[in-house]
């Protein structure tokens, strides 16, 4: 008697099986043709069970199974059999159409069942299909298989595994077993148990299979990222969703990147507590020599210092004069200062740690360690590129942008500082706006305290170029002469940039040995030197010349006339005396850049023209071979295998030494070949010359030799001796021994 | 002394160099050729003064002769031109 009987309608897939299936199933509604068969209940032709009206009166309670005709009165045997029966076991069903499982982690392979069917029960009820996929069961793959999470029982239908294995199943008594029938051999065994075929195996091998998929799928998808392999899995349901991607080496290993960083837990509770600090590099030399910054960052305040150097090696003066600067003004000390490794901090450890200021640094290669400072570099960097963009200065005058836009980023406000400024952050009152003027802009500063006489003019066309670090004033360049005014009292064009149409005028001979060959390029496309005088209307040529003229105010707006008593600073200060300070002071404050002052006089440190350093010139010949260290230098050449050849032949005809065997009594020392070039006065060389030395440090005073002495004439012997030969008027004869020390006999 | 580096016997590759006579950088090496040229100098009638090690003198038949050693430097004086080639000939010849 078959115990269960599980039918499917999968008609969309399979068309053959699901005809097939319709073959056993007998009439549906609307099937014209006479019923052949017989009822399986009353065994009566012409109609089957669900129209049996004998089986209706006998089972008014169990509903006739809709379509399907071979449900069989034994369904109530299903439910105890399935009691008795281990549900890891799969049951031999010849009634099945499918295999069925009810754990989806039977099926390797498998996917969603989208259709609209159902599993048929042998009491006619429908459960829902979820899965379907490939069954592996010991060593078979069985398509076709249904996952019915509801199932008590797991199915193999004898009919899909006849088809799929081409097999043949031997029901027998006690036992059953499968045979191939190309082969003949018998490949599985089952046995019989309460009266239902069990299938051998058991289903926990196909739980392995199942959980190593997971890792080959994600090899096998090209090593996905985590989050994009577990929604393929979620979404196609491939292996178990157990996988992670620090399981697998091979990411491991091609994927290792910088891990993020962290939010900075670094608190400060007043200025100066912690500083950062940063040399930058640039790429240009700037138009006074310059080609490094120092910046300080503030971590309380997030306030900028920064310094133009000539050398890197400067901060370690420039670092001493700032700390005593701004520890003095705001009252604190500089606890801790953050810098990467650079050689410039390490040679200011000494003076930290004598000052009790701890020296943090970046780890190599992790410039993020070293945020705040990198990240003040690029804003200033941009803003200074956008401040010389804008102006059409040229990028040799960085520093003065560099500086410029420190000093206003300073005073801008920050998110960090919830919108406050460093400056207010630091100095406790809000920045002066109304101080700021476009950068590179024209300007007429009033020069009169650097006139000749009183008729000189009282100012000139000049280029705002920042503002000056420690006095209420404005930087003024005056690119005809290169030179830079520092000057309270200016005029301000805010429309005009007129660098590019002033530097024609400038002297070229000034302008022109500044360039660097890396700058040499941008220099030339920002302004043509060879542009001609016509070209610019707003200078005329006289204003180049030696004598100076009023006539050079007559093309400016009226706005711009010269107006020493005017004062553009706030009126907090006091409007007079004029203040005008030599631009030079190079020990008041380091901020003070070197300035052209001097009235364009060029000096050749200036135009970078140095002499070539002598300690640099060291060797007089240096293609001249070098004298081998080690035994193995020399054997690559042959001058100098020659000369070992000659001394040791040398030795030999000596007869310095007999060879012995070893001893382990005798104290053994080395020797080693020294070797030397030997010059004729004018350097070339005279011969190769290579020397066995005897380690004789090697030798231990009283086993190896008992005295040491070595013939030295006393001073007063041989002034003796020579004042003697002078009086007598003898010749005198000098000898020198070659290899007077090979000469010795030994007797130790 | 173990074989020099480059020049190993290479039939007894284990054997050691005794030495019978003086190498550069031993420490007995000055004072061997020190003993070596002494020895010399006393077989040809010199006498080597007290007062400095490094001085020998050589009176024979009226004529002086005053040997300094300075390490292997030697100076040479003496009344006598003719016995200061005698001289100067055989110490050549056997040390040169």
């Amino acid at each position: 008697m078959t115990a269960l009987h599980a039918h499917a309608r999968p008609n969309h897939y399979d068309k053959t099986r699901s005809g097939q299936f319709s073959a056993s199933s007998t009439s549906r509604p609307g099937n014209r043709k006479p019923f052949l068969g017989r009822c399986q209940w009353c065994n009566v032709k012409g109609h089957v069970l669900s129209q049996c009206l004998t089986f209706k009166q006998q089972h008014p309670s169990v509903p006739p199974p809709p379509r399907s005709s071979s449900a069989t009165p034994g369904q109530v045997q299903v439910h105890t059999a399935t009691a008795s029966t281990s549900p890891t076991n799969f049951l031999v069903d010849s009634g099945a159409t499918h295999h069925v499982t009810n754990d989806l982690a039977n099926l390797a392979l498998h996917h969603p069942y989208t259709g609209p069917d159902s599993l048929f029960m042998g009491n006619g009820s429908g459960l829902n299909i979820s899965h379907s996929g490939t069954l592996l069961l010991n060593d078979l793959s069985l398509s076709h298989a249904l996952c019915v999470p509801s199932m008590q029982q797991k199915i193999i239908s004898v009919s899909q595994l006849t088809k799929q294995t081409n097999s043949a199943v031997v029901f027998l008594p006690n036992f059953f077993h499968v045979k191939n029938l190309q082969t003949g051999q018998t490949t599985y065994n089952g046995s019989c148990v309460d009266g239902l075929y069990l299938w051998p195996a058991n289903s926990p091998s196909v739980h392995s299979v199942c959980t190593t998929s997971s890792a080959s799928w994600h090899h096998r998808l090209g090593h996905p990222s985590t989050s994009i392999f577990t929604f393929i899995q979620q979404h196609f349901s491939l292996g178990s969703p157990k996988f992670r991607q620090s399981d697998c080496n091979s990411c491991q290993i091609s994927k290792s990147h910088k891990l993020p960083f962290h939010e900075s837990t670094l608190k400060s509770s007043y200025p100066l507590e912690i500083i950062f600090s940063d040399v930058w590099t640039s790429p240009i030399l700037s138009i006074d020599g310059l080609r490094y910054y120092c910046m300080f960052v503030d971590h309380f305040t997030r306030y900028i210092w920064l310094y133009p150097l000539k050398r890197k090696s400067d901060v370690q003066t420039l670092f001493p004069k700032f700390k005593s600067l701004v520890e003095n003004f705001f009252h604190h000390n500089i606890k801790i200062l953050y810098t990467d490794n650079g050689g410039e901090y390490i040679g200011l450890r000494s003076f930290l740690s004598t000052h009790g200021i701890s020296h943090h640094t970046t780890p190599p290669h992790t410039p993020e360690h070293n945020g705040i400072s990198e990240r003040r570099n690029r804003h200033i960097v941009e803003t200074g590129l956008s401040l010389l963009h804008h102006s059409g200065l040229p990028l040799t005058y960085w520093p003065h942008a560099m500086t410029t836009a420190a000093y206003l980023i300073n005073r801008l406000p920050t998110p960090i500082l919830g919108y406050q400024s460093p400056y207010a952050k630091l100095l406790k009152i809000n920045p002066d706006y109304h101080k700021l003027k476009c950068f590179g802009c024209l300007c007429f500063p009033w020069i009169k305290p650097y006139a000749n006489h009183k008729l000189a003019p009282k100012s000139a066309m000049c280029i705002f170029v920042g503002y000056s670090a420690d006095q209420h004033a404005y930087l003024c360049l005056d690119p005809t002469t290169g030179r830079i005014y520092t000057s309270r009292h200016v005029k301000f064009v805010e429309s005009e940039f007129p660098y590019s149409s002033l530097i024609p005028q400038a002297r070229p001979s000034a302008e022109q040995p500044t360039e660097q060959p890396t700058g040499q390029l941008q220099l030339s496309i920002l302004h043509p030197i060879n542009q001609p005088m016509n070209s610019t209307t707003l200078n005329p040529p006289e204003e180049v010349s030696a004598a100076p003229s009023s006539s050079s105010f007559t093309n400016s707006p009226p706005l711009v006339q010269p107006s020493p008593g005017h004062s553009e600073s706030p009126p907090t200060s006091p409007p007079s005396p004029p203040c005008f300070v030599p631009p030079s002071q190079p020990d008041a404050n380091p901020t003070n850049r070197p300035q052209t002052d001097g009235g364009g006089i060029i000096t050749r440190s200036k135009n970078n023209i140095v002499k070539p350093l002598k300690k640099l010139n060291l060797h007089v010949h240096p293609s001249s071979p070098l004298e081998p260290n080690t035994f193995t230098q020399a054997l690559r050449d042959p001058d100098w295998r020659s000369a070992m050849q000659t001394e040791f032949d040398a030795l030999h005809r000596n007869r310095t030494w007999d060879l012995v065997s070893r001893s382990s009594t005798q104290n053994l020392i080395g020797c080693k070949w020294v070797f030397r070039i030997k010059r004729h006065p004018d350097g070339s060389i005279d011969r190769y010359k290579a020397r066995l030395v005897a380690k004789g440090f090697h030798q231990r005073p009283g086993w190896d030799y008992t005295e040491t002495f070595s013939s030295v004439v006393k001073p007063v012997t041989i002034r003796t001796v020579l004042t003697l030969a002078v009086h007598q008027g003898w010749s005198i004869r000098q000898l020198d021994v070659n290899n007077a020390f090979l000469q010795g006999t030994l007797k130790e | 002394m173990l074989q020099p580096p480059g020049f190993v016997n290479k039939s007894f590759p284990d054997h050691v160099c005794r030495l019978k006579k003086a190498l550069y950088g031993l420490k007995q090496a000055p004072r061997a050729w020190y003993m070596e040229l002494r020895v010399f100098l006393l077989s040809l009638g010199f006498v080597n003064s007290t007062a400095d090690a490094s001085l020998f003198i050589s009176q024979k038949s009226g004529s002086t002769l005053y040997l300094l050693v300075y390490v292997d430097d030697i100076i040479v004086t003496g009344s006598s031109p003719t016995e200061l080639s005698n001289l100067i000939s055989p110490l050549l010849l056997d040390f040169h």
